[in-house]
């Protein structure tokens, strides 16, 4: 084989995993360009990988193939590593090893997941995931974070334990692993597994608890590693399984309606991911080729322009230490540029024409009127209009806008801005030649997005979107409050669960442990001075029996002098023991 | 309300359905496809929807102080 072949049968994962193995050892000055080579390596060695290329290991008795290279994997395999790209830029500035190094196991481990051929390897990096992006988290180190990184990983947990049941089952039905469309029992329980990470209602409130927690930097690889992983595997595993239709466009108003009520501007971003996510979920579901076209198209630019909104969110948060609407506004003034590159990314997905979402967002909707969804197409359309109300009007207007707080803006770091500028972009470019993102799409595509009468139906609802809002802007007020959601059933009886589980038994131990202490206290009184303890304690039940007053004092300590017999008594047991010696000497 | 958003928003209404009349640009596979205009009422109609549920619900039911999930621990 020559070297050329050699490397198309590493895994990609590999390259980002031993650079999180090199990181440590590297100096502070070193580690964001090693960072930021890693995604270049790796996408050379994707962008040289043929479809269809395998390769596999044997580990015990299982045929593992850790790598799968067809053009729904490598599709979301470019991604991935551009979003690294940017975001490695992004966090050029960070001097905190362990964020860099987590970065990496967590976007090393989503391209393994991606690329693994089987449901094992899958399991694995599924898992591994989870320990890059729950470190991220706790990096936030914000009042929350702690135990919003705790909530992640019981979630997430739980999710993996369905998932490995389900591949444990669906292995002992069919001996098999291969990770293919998924059918039968076993793959209700994938499903789960797979629908917790893809934040699918009502599986979805760990997103919206953990992400506006993370650090600055952290978020961005957040928004987008974890949950278009689950889109992948979600394709390939149920495309055309009609439930996800309907579960798919109620997510995308679901969280349009939330977002439009967060205060906190990287919740409603983290609420826009869900809302996003339905529209892909829906395409899925829809299953035709226009629709899973869409849904990689749409996941695609979604990662890359929400990353750019989160990298903006994150350095509105990193120059003033806010992240609320209510303490923030008429930013537009000290932080122009950072105001242009948010609103690219909004009318990114917003879908304004020339910009990416434009391009790709549309195929999800035509393909749900193809499949006469009739419904599901106005959901979406209605989830496209909130979009841009939220992302588009809402959120800017009392960001860079509205009050002026005149807050105090600490300078940017050059690293944010290149990695912002390079992901807003990537945004333009894909909505200006779309047939770049359509030529790595699994299905060959003639679909055209620039049709007049796409333009006008866009032109129509941004326009009137506005409208509204401009209509109604003195009546929305942000506030200085949080919604429930879904985690209300696991985070409002933790109290109640504390109690039972920890404060219960906690008092219960106590109990115990002060009368074992009591008993203890007792047998070494006893130990220490018997004759005292029984006489002082004789003397005191008689007190008590007669009525009379308590004895003095306790005889704590031994004395002695005043308990020791008498020396005639001591002579006569001497004297019997020779007595005793004697007479049995005589009988013998 | 203030007046002059609520003209702007009806004119700019009656020239996208008189446009739409005469060029006919809505297309599409359902029985929107016949009505002038109708993604313009959609989204307007739309938004105005999401803003009142998301306004009602809050103020009725979701909305909480931020410390609420904090307030209910012994510790």
């Amino acid at each position: 084989m020559n070297p050329a072949e050699i490397i198309s049968t590493v895994p990609p994962a590999l390259v980002f995993l031993a650079g999180a193995m090199l990181l440590p050892v590297l100096g502070a000055r070193l580690r964001p360009l090693v960072f930021v080579a890693m995604p270049v390596l790796a996408l050379l060695m994707i962008a040289n990988l043929e479809p269809g290329t395998t390769a596999g290991i044997v580990f015990m008795n299982l045929e593992l193939v850790v790598l799968r290279a067809d053009s729904l994997s490598l599709a979301f395999g470019y991604v991935f590593c551009l979003i690294s790209f940017f975001g490695g830029w992004y966090a050029w500035h960070l001097k905190e090893k362990g964020q860099q190094v987590a970065a990496l196991i967590y976007a090393g481990s989503a391209l393994g997941a991606v690329f693994a051929g089987d449901l094992f390897t899958l399991f694995v990096f599924w898992e591994l995931m989870l320990v890059g992006s729950a470190y991220l988290v706790w990096a936030g180190r914000t009042r929350f974070s702690a135990g919003a990184g705790m909530r992640y990983i019981i979630v997430h947990l739980a999710g993996g334990s369905f998932l490995l049941a389900g591949i444990l089952w669906h292995f002992s039905l069919t001996g098999s692993i291969e990770f293919a469309h998924l059918a039968g029992a076993p793959s209700w329980l994938i499903l789960i597994g797979f629908a917790v990470n893809a934040a699918v209602v009502p599986l979805h409130a760990w997103l919206p608890d953990a992400y506006p927690e993370s650090s600055v930097t952290g978020s961005v690889f957040l928004s987008a590693f974890t949950t278009k992983v689950a889109i992948y595997t979600l394709i390939r595993g149920f495309e055309g399984l009609d439930i996800l239709v309907w579960v798919g466009a109620v997510m995308a108003v679901y969280g349009a309606v939330y977002a439009f009520m967060q205060n906190d501007i990287r919740r409603v971003l983290a609420y826009g991911i869900i809302s996003q996510l339905g529209f892909m979920v829906a395409a899925v579901g829809i299953g035709s080729a226009l629709a899973i076209n869409g849904a990689v198209a749409h996941a695609f630019s979604h990662i890359l322009y929400k990353g750019l909104l989160f990298m903006c969110a994150g350095a509105v948060l990193f120059a003033t230490g806010r992240s609320k609407l209510t303490e923030l506004g008429g930013l537009s003034r000290s932080m122009p540029l950072v105001f242009v590159l948010y609103m690219i990314g909004a009318v990114s997905i917003s879908g304004f024409p020339l910009f990416s979402g434009f391009v790709s967002k549309s195929m999800e909707i035509y393909a749900a009127e193809a499949g006469h969804y009739t419904f599901v197409f106005l959901l979406l359309q209605l989830a496209s209009a909130g979009t841009f109300l939220y992302t588009g009007l809402k959120l800017p207007y009392f960001m860079f806008f509205g009050q002026d707080k005149s807050l105090p803006v600490k300078p940017l770091p050059k690293g944010m801005y290149a990695g912002m500028g390079l992901a807003a972009l990537s945004c333009i470019v894909i909505g200006i030649f779309p047939q770049m993102l359509y030529r790595i799409l699994p299905f060959q595509s003639n679909y055209q997005p620039y049709s007049s009468a796409h333009l006008w139906e866009t032109a129509s609802i941004l326009l009137f979107t506005g409208l509204v809002f401009w209509l109604m802007l003195d009546k929305i007020k942000p506030a200085p409050l949080v919604t429930l959601d879904f985690d209300w059933f696991y985070r409002r009886p933790a109290g109640l669960a504390y109690r039972v589980f920890v404060a219960m038994p906690a008092r219960v131990f106590t109990r115990a442990d002060n009368v074992l202490m009591r008993l203890t206290g007792w047998l070494s009184d006893i130990a220490a001075n018997p004759v005292g303890f029984i006489v002082w304690h004789a003397a005191r039940l008689k007190s008590r029996i007669r009525n009379t007053t308590a004895p003095a004092a306790e005889p704590a300590v031994f004395d002695p002098d005043r308990y020791r017999g008498s020396l005639g008594m001591m002579v006569t047991v001497v004297m019997a023991g020779f007595i005793i010696i004697a007479l049995f000497s005589l009988v013998d | 309300m203030k007046r002059i958003p609520v003209i702007v928003s009806l004119v700019l209404l009656v020239i996208f359905i008189i446009a739409d009349l005469w060029f006919h640009l809505t297309h599409g596979d359902g029985w929107w496809a016949g009505i002038p205009g109708f993604f313009a009422l959609f989204a307007g109609l739309g938004c105005l929807v999401i803003i009142a549920a998301a306004g009602l619900l809050g103020r009725r039911w979701l909305l909480r102080k931020e410390d609420y999930y904090e307030s209910g621990r012994d510790n």
